[in-house]
């Protein structure tokens, strides 16, 4: 019922049903249906190549950080368990870890490359609040992210979008730790809230 | 652990923002507290749901080619007895390092590890006495080269700075036969700790350096430390207390499954 809706480029909703076509499709492919794997595939690879881009901004690494995620939801499609999530949220979930993995994985040759002496780019790159700023400014469609506190909303972008660790963010913002753990908890909750509000 | 704290990990995990040894906290406690899974589930939602918010992005057509004959080559794996792992409901899903011909190793493997097993306890008691063996322990004035050489918002540049800044700075360093050296910098005051070595050789294939704090005979995990091509790597070492030693040992790739150390450590630095 669902292969004649899954044309590339369409915007799909729900199905007649109320359900999300991308569950459906998952559950599918973890029984090996290639075709269903296809339809998730069509389904959400736009969002999930928009958010690989986000955190890993390299197109070509988000290319293959892209080809990883796809493999790990074919092979591990059985894991997906519908009691406890959506299909799009596992696959995001897998999709911000492999993101993730990839900027730390760079980290230590960033590193390398300005102890060669590239100087410039270092000063040239954007300050702490730039960098909050630009990664605010990406996740405008989510309106009750910006209606956070500044500092939750600051610690959590930087632990999302950034890919900082929380012993991190406190290292750049100069914050004890344990603040932070309690703005991005409170944040977070908070989040929930306000989506479980706007639904 | 309480629920308080136990909510603390959850939603920072969703965020994928703990550390190795945060993570092992996190499996333990859920282990124990199976009721707590609603609390996982729900942070993940959430966290999906900031992962949406970025606009979509269409990748090339060329992709969904490459992607779907890679998949159709692939073999899945078996379904998983959902009751096998309460704990991690994505821990299946890092890749077989056999079937997976992506390159990056899987990283999820040591989150639902059991940590802190008899076996692992029972090790860890002898094992400061062979690790203050091969500490050599300088504690001095303090140089500080780093600075300069890490970008500007790197969090091991930052917490480094604040160290140089601050007026209780302290280094304690140690040397291998080989000539590779480690050395720890911290302040009290600046609430930093940073672990840098230099001149070492990457870990064996299949394995990760590992890096504790070790206090009194208790080793506790920092995390995994990988080399640069250039031979060194930065660290922060947070939790760090004046008086602990900082040790390095190889373990299988992605850390030591147990929470424990499982070989006895290549270099250590004493602060005591």
């Amino acid at each position: 019922m669902l292969e004649e809706m899954v044309i590339d480029g369409v915007e799909i909703l729900e199905g007649a049903d109320g359900a999300d076509p991308a569950d459906d499709a998952l559950l599918r492919a973890a029984h090996g249906d290639q075709r269903a794997f296809a339809e998730l595939y069509d389904l959400m690879s736009a969002r999930v190549f928009g958010l690989i881009l986000r955190v890993v901004i390299d197109r070509s690494q988000s290319e293959e950080v892209l080809q990883e995620v796809f493999l790990e939801a074919w092979q591990s499609a059985a894991s997906f368990n519908a009691d406890r999530g959506r299909a799009r949220s596992w696959l995001l979930m897998i999709a911000h870890r492999r993101a993730i993995d990839r900027v730390r994985a760079s980290q230590a040759s960033r590193r390398r490359d300005l102890a060669a002496g590239a100087r410039e780019l270092a000063e040239s790159s954007p300050g702490l609040d730039d960098e909050v700023e630009l990664l605010i400014d990406g996740g405008k469609a989510l309106t009750s992210l910006s209606e956070l506190p500044e500092p939750q909303r600051r610690a959590i972008v930087l632990a999302y979008f950034g890919g900082y660790s929380q012993s991190e963010i406190a290292a750049l913002l100069g914050t004890p730790l344990g603040t932070i753990k309690t703005r991005i908890r409170d944040g977070l909750t908070r989040l929930r809230r306000e989506l479980e509000a706007a639904r | 652990m309480n629920e308080q704290h136990f909510r603390e990990l959850s939603a920072a995990r969703a965020l994928h923002a703990l550390s190795a040894e945060e993570e092992q906290a996190f499996s333990r406690a859920l282990a124990e507290h199976p009721d707590w899974q609603a609390v996982v589930d729900e942070d993940r939602e959430t966290a999906a749901a900031l992962g949406a918010a970025t606009p979509e992005v269409a990748p090339p057509a060329s992709a969904r080619a490459t992607i779907l004959d890679l998949i159709s080559k692939t073999q899945q794996f078996d379904p998983i007895d959902p009751s096998a792992d309460p704990a991690d409901p994505t821990s299946g899903s890092d890749p077989d390092p056999a079937l997976a011909s992506a390159p990056p190793p899987a990283r999820g493997a040591r989150s639902n590890a059991p940590a802190g097993s008899g076996r692992g306890r029972r090790r860890a008691a002898g094992w400061f006495a062979l690790a203050a063996s091969v500490a050599v322990l300088l504690t001095g004035a303090l140089v500080f080269p780093w600075g300069d050489i890490v970008g500007p918002k790197d969090p091991v540049s930052v917490a480094l700075q604040q160290v140089e800044a601050a007026r209780d700075a302290q280094v304690a360093s140690a040397e291998l036969p080989d000539g590779a050296t480690a050395a720890l910098h911290w302040s009290t005051q600046a609430q930093q700790a940073v672990f840098v070595t230099e001149g070492m050789r990457g870990a064996p294939a299949e394995h990760d350096y590992e890096l504790w704090i070790v206090r009194g005979d208790r080793p506790i995990s920092v995390g995994v430390m990988r080399i640069d091509r250039d031979g060194s790597a930065a660290m922060l070492a947070p939790g760090f207390e004046p008086g602990d030693a900082l040790a390095v040992t190889v373990e299988e790739e992605g850390g030591s499954p147990t929470g424990a150390p499982t070989t006895d450590p290549i270099m250590v630095v004493a602060t005591a």
